[in-house]
């Protein structure tokens, strides 16, 4: 046996996918981006991997470990490709599922429609079942009336099956029975009981949760199996670990038995990736921005970690509508998605504005300048008459550009706003870093923090040339732009820690709450988490975090806040737990209202191995001679168009510093920084910004 | 000192200020303990400069308080003359006729300081726990029944607290802790909107948001006045009769568009109720306002300028400009079916443009029990007071069907069952969606539900009903039918009122069938594929389908 000298990260995509290889010894990394084969995804994948390991000369017994991360099952679901899904709920209840919260997302849209069920109501079957909220059997479960009903959903050609009963978060019995006599009848007929998925309270979350589960599990079964057997046969034993959308791995069995979880695993890796890269130069708190193509992506990182939120929703109706999605109830890396990209439109809006985005010129036609067919400016086209983009090495001059189209494009948009072609073009970029720069701001105000307290990492074609700009508007004075910005995001596969999430609803009034339970509720929890984690063979002594979902008795909205270590088993424990919501909360709302009683209606937690030390080398203190050229670019401060330096980002060196104004390109992406912009290349290999 | 704003650092600062905000709602939607705030989002945030006039608004869940809580904010300054404002003032009302239409809606007031000098004001507003009085039904007949009449007063003097205001409160309501908890958030949600804008004053280096204000309402002003431009000129006239409480109700509608205005009267709409029912001038400006900016401009944001395009007036009197004394707790009843009247008359104006009529008023169940109610004294079970939101299906729209189930025109959202659950021993038995409901059309109506409920416990228990649509159904369009009447009833078979406490005796259920929304086009005109997968979907029984669409399987 040789050794295993490499990890292997996979990521697919929509359009691409990426794969990056690691050399644990040399601490270098290579990464190849081929299309994706939506049909047989793994081929392309197999295809990638062999190329690589051909160009590195290594046999695939190097390979150590294979972590990959896929955005398959959530397009999966998007365009409604999963398995032929049966439900099975409480008697009175098949329309939870359709009916939803009752819920008009957006008020002044007349037309709008809402998202379609999973599953069709014919296949929504019901059963005579009651268990009461606190566990008392109202109606004993009727398994005959059950085998009826899945033979009717057989009958039907279901692949998979979901079982939704009332208030099974708190008792699970006959979840558990049916699940049990569901197995038995139709043997491997993949079954998904709601409490094994998203154990709390309220029905519509949870079933649409437990849905979409069994939607894509056995999709996800096929595929994560045929792609283990395949890399197998090519001679890649390692085990194949999977990124879950909180940024944690896990093995191929805990995917299959909940694959929602992976939902949001890309944008996770790209988290992670930002507090890699954050860490290097010891920056822990961090705001990741990524854009792309379509839409940009905000990230927190504080200690050094991605912040993490339980719940979102997938496929929205209604692009970037709060509502018009699939609830889901896992959890998953924080994440702010914006609808503005280099593709995304400008346009005068109903009240004579500059409005850009979220409709986007995609890769086709694209951006004007593309010279597809692309008629409407887009950000891309207002950067490069900007002179931020340099038209003879884009995407490392694999691109051709035609900036006359661009510019006739944008002048008639100008002519519309009655504005010259110059200020129209900063006007889509400032508005683009306003857009930004306002989401991030509610975003950290949401969490009762001040954007001057993190630095800004910028990653994806897009974020190097808005960084500056969105740095500036927030206050924040220290700008971080890693190597290879534009594939940066890959690398958060080969350096995620295992992780592993669960949660139960409970009823705990802090003052009064049975304490034993409380700590029983939390143990178990643990146990749990600790196995999927030891199973994964990721280690067995992982860190663990509490946490609870709080609130004042009335209140609905609940506080996640993290508590202080177990056991809890004295009065002593109230005042910790007291403590540490009523912090979390001023911290929040800024202050408590008086008299009232706190509960805590979930226990949470979170179980994790520490984030892998793997690191990449630095950069070597030679080169030099990085200015390659000078183009007039447009700045603010400036009052206009400037003469500003262009650097050539491979040939800088370990140390160089350079002010702004300035551009450095890479083949990836090209970084802007304004007058004033301070800047030195770390031994990490990124620049780093120092803003006014 | 003022200074200039350009063309496209207005559209940056006004997205600013809408984020703020936003943000300021957001705020008091996560801290509040009423269940229309926190859970149905029934509530109002807003900015002002020093004149009272509204410059953004956050788009929350109701439109109920869109310019009600607008108009409140010029009460306040009338009262209180803006130089004698201080530092840390809150103010306060509940007032039905300056603040938003009923004793149970709070609007707080606060001015902005930057540097010492007073540079705007913020308000916002949400719908209390409780207020007092009889409780959240329509059995009031005058004011003095539905709770505690706050006037226009301070809050908050210079940063301290107004304890002999919040003294009374507590003493007059059933929930004083989650009230004052709801009064907190109020106060904490307007300085949260206060603080972040002046980080963006600073940032900006604004000294003042008038500039800024007269920028956006002109603009605003223009984009109505361009699209009221597009319609064609006239007046129409439409009326609509309702259930009504002690009998049925008109609500008569005449429109009129002219060059840069819409006018909406209400002339020759019935006289007022004995009962709650009632509803006060600047409830229904809201809800006629919603309407009218639905269909002629969704896409310009809220504000002075967007309000001064449309004119509503009512005699003095009728129910949608009821007077003092009259009692007004359930003014939704009137102020969520005025769109429909008013799309009667855009209808004709602007044919296949506006949806159909639908259920439109909420069908809130709100379940009690306890002495007075369903017992005297303790009784044998739980004292309680639950509030669910539900609805009834919506009217077809011109090329789709109705929304089933769901709110129009408000924005609520519902309850979950196990929530209500966990906290009464109440049973939801069914929660459905009901059949053949949906009027006819070549746009079938949205269906309305069923819901099912009983107790666990062996004890009575009260439904506090304020339903429309049981006797007079939700109309079609251009040939549409008319949607299902709503129900209400025992399981054991006799029929309970529409309003009005209702008592489930014992071991008894009771069966909720919720109204369906109205038709667009003519039955015939429906394509036989929509038909026949209602079939399938069971949304259209077969006899149904015959019956109406003439389908021969």
């Amino acid at each position: 046996m040789s050794i295993a000298t490499h990890w292997l990260g996979i990521d697919i995509g929509g359009t691409f996918t990426d794969v990056v290889l690691y050399d644990t010894a040399g601490g270098t990394s290579v990464s190849l981006k081929v299309l994706t084969t939506p049909g047989d995804p793994q081929r392309a994948v197999l295809r990638a991997v062999r190329e690589m390991l051909e160009r590195a000369a290594l046999p695939a017994s190097a390979i150590g470990r294979v972590v990959h991360a896929t955005t398959l099952f959530t397009n999966a679901l998007i365009e409604r490709r999963g398995a032929v899904t049966g439900l099975i709920t409480t008697e009175g209840f098949r329309d939870t599922l359709e009916i939803g919260r009752e819920r008009k997302y957006d008020l002044y849209d007349i037309a709008i429609e809402n998202p379609a069920p999973l599953v069709p109501r014919a296949l929504r079957q019901e059963v005579a079942e009651r268990i009461g909220p606190d566990g008392d059997v109202i109606v004993p479960l009727d398994l005959a009336d059950l085998r009826a009903k899945l033979r009717v959903l057989q009958d039907a050609g279901v692949a998979s099956v979901a079982i939704m009963f009332l208030h099974s978060y708190a008792d699970p019995t006959h979840e558990k029975m049916a699940a049990r006599a569901i197995a038995e009848w139709a043997p491997g007929l993949p079954v998904t009981p709601s409490h094994e998925v998203a154990p709390e309270i309220r029905e519509y979350d949870r079933a649409s949760t437990t849905v979409a589960s069994a939607y894509v599990k056995p999709l996800a079964a096929r595929y994560l199996q045929s792609l283990s057997d395949e890399l197998a046969a090519i001679g890649v034993t390692a085990p194949l670990l999977l990124m879950l959308s909180n940024g944690g791995l896990t093995h191929i069995g805990e995917v299959i038995r909940n694959p929602v979880q992976m939902l949001e695993s890309g944008p996770a890796a790209g988290a992670l990736a930002a507090a890699f890269f954050g860490a290097r130069d010891d920056c822990s708190e961090l705001l990741g921005f990524d854009m792309g193509g379509t839409t940009a992506k905000l990230s927190l990182v504080e200690g050094g970690e991605p912040l993490i939120a339980y719940g979102f929703e997938a496929g929205r109706q209604k692009r970037f509508m709060e509502g018009s999605g699939l609830p889901i109830r896992i959890s998953t890396v924080e994440l702010i998605e914006i609808g503005a990209g280099g593709g995304s439109i400008a346009r005068a809006d109903a009240l004579g504005l500059l409005k850009v985005g979220p409709d986007s010129a995609g890769s086709e036609p694209g951006p004007v300048c593309y010279g597809q067919g692309g008629t409407q400016p887009t950000v891309t086209d207002a950067n490069l008459l900007l002179g931020y983009l340099n038209p003879d090495f884009f995407a490392g001059g694999t691109i051709h550009i035609d900036v006359a189209q661009a510019d006739a494009a944008m002048r008639m948009l100008a002519e519309r706003l009655g504005l010259t072609r110059d200020q129209a073009a900063s006007g889509i970029h400032t508005l683009v870093n306003e857009t930004m720069a306002g989401a991030a701001r509610v975003h950290i105000a949401e969490h009762g923090r001040d954007p001057r307290g993190y630095a800004l990492l910028v990653t994806g074609g897009g974020g190097p040339v808005h960084g500056y700009g969105v740095a500036k508007r927030l206050g924040i004075t220290r700008l971080i732009c890693p190597p290879s910005p534009g594939v940066a995001s890959a690398w958060g596969l080969l350096v995620a820690p295992a992780r592993v999430d669960r949660v139960r609803t409970i009823t705990f009034p802090v003052q009064t709450g049975d304490l034993a339970a409380l700590e029983a509720a939390y143990v178990a929890l643990e146990r749990d988490a600790s196995q999927v984690v030891a199973d994964a063979g990721l280690g067995t002594a992982p860190l663990v975090q509490r946490l609870a979902d709080g609130r004042y008795v009335g209140q609905g909205f609940a506080l996640v806040v993290p508590l202080p270590p177990g056991p809890y088993d004295s009065d002593d424990s109230r005042a910790a737990l007291t403590a540490a919501f009523e912090v979390e909360y001023r911290r929040k709302f800024a202050r408590s209202p008086p008299d009232v009683t706190l509960e805590f209606i979930a226990a949470r937690v979170a179980v994790r191995t520490p984030a892998h030390d793997g690191d990449l080398a630095g950069l070597a203190a030679e080169a030099g001679g990085a200015v390659k050229a000078h183009r007039p670019a447009w700045f603010a401060e400036a009052g206009g168009f400037v003469d500003t330096p262009v650097y050539d980002r491979t040939r800088m060196a370990a140390g160089d510093t350079f002010s702004g104004p300035a551009l450095v390109e890479d083949p990836g992406s090209t970084l802007v920084i304004g007058p004033g912009g301070q800047c030195r290349v770390s031994q990490s290999g990124s620049i780093l910004v120092e803003l006014a | 000192m003022s200074r200039a704003i350009s063309e496209v650092e207005l559209q940056i600062m006004w997205n600013r200020l809408l984020s703020v905000v936003e943000e300021q709602g957001q705020t008091l939607v996560r801290t509040a303990f009423s269940t229309s705030a926190r859970e149905a989002g029934d509530i109002s945030a807003g900015v002002f400069d020093l004149r009272g006039r509204m410059l953004a608004q956050a788009v929350t869940g109701t439109p109920g308080h869109i310019n009600t809580m607008a108009l409140s904010v010029g009460h306040f300054l009338h009262d209180f003359p803006v130089e004698t404002w201080l530092e840390g003032d809150v103010f306060v009302t509940n007032d039905p006729w300056k603040g938003t239409g009923h004793l149970y809606d709070l609007v707080v007031v606060s001015p902005t300081y930057l540097d010492g000098k007073m540079v705007a004001i913020f308000a916002c507003t949400t719908h209390l726990v409780d207020m007092g009085g009889v409780g959240q039904t329509p059995e009031g007949r005058q004011i003095w029944h539905e709770g505690l009449y706050i006037p226009l007063m301070k809050l908050a003097r210079a940063g301290v607290m107004n304890e002999d205001l919040l003294g009374i409160i507590r003493a007059n309501v059933r929930e004083p802790v989650q009230v004052i908890g709801d009064v907190y958030a109020l106060t904490a949600c307007n300085d949260i909107g206060s603080r972040r804008l002046v980080e963006m004053m600073r940032e900006f280096g604004l000294s003042e948001v008038e500039t800024l204000g007269e920028m956006i309402i002109r603009r605003s002003r223009a984009a109505m006045t361009e699209a009221i431009g597009k319609l064609p000129k006239g007046s129409w006239q439409a009326s609509m009769r309702i259930d009504g409480y002690e009998g049925p109700i008109d609500l008569v509608a005449k429109v009129t568009i002219g060059e840069d205005t819409i006018e909406v009267d209400y002339t020759g709409t019935s006289g007022m109720s004995s009962y709650a029912i009632n509803c006060p001038l600047c409830y229904t400006e809201a809800y006629t306002t919603f309407g009218i900016n639905c269909v002629v401009a969704p896409y310009v944001p809220n504000n002075a300028g967007t309000l001064d395009a449309v004119k509503v007036t009512a005699p003095p009197g009728c129910i949608v400009n009821a007077t003092y004394p009259a009692a007004v707790y359930a003014r939704a009843s009137m102020g969520h079916m005025l769109p429909d009247v008013v799309y009667g008359c855009l209808d004709q104006a602007i044919p296949g443009r506006v949806p159909a009529e639908g259920t439109s008023n909420l069908w809130t169940l709100k379940f009690v029990a306890g002495h007075g109610l369903t017992s005297v004294g303790a009784g044998k079970g739980s004292s309680f007071m639950v509030m669910s939101f539900h609805s009834g299906g919506a009217g077809a729209r011109p090329e789709q069907d109705g929304l089933s189930a769901t709110p129009f025109p408000s924005g609520v959202r519902n309850v979950p069952v196990e929530v209500t659950e966990a906290i009464t021993p109440l049973v939801v038995w069914r929660k459905e969606l009901r059949a053949d409901s949906g009027g006819a059309g070549r746009m079938r109506g949205g269906l309305g539900q069923i819901m099912e409920v009983g107790s666990r416990e062996d004890a009575p228990f009260g439904l506090f009903a304020g339903f429309e649509r049981t006797k007079f159904p939700a109309r079609g369009r251009s040939g549409g039918g008319a949607g299902a009447l709503g129900t209400v009833a025992l399981k054991s078979g006799a029929k309970l009122g529409p309003k009005g406490l209702q008592i489930i005796p014992a071991g008894d259920r009771v069966i909720v069938e919720m109204p369906g929304g109205g038709g667009m086009g003519s039955a015939a005109e429906r394509s036989p594929a929509a038909v026949k997968r209602d079939v399938r979907l069971g949304y259209l029984t077969e006899e149904a389908a015959r019956r109406d669409y003439g389908l021969a399987e």
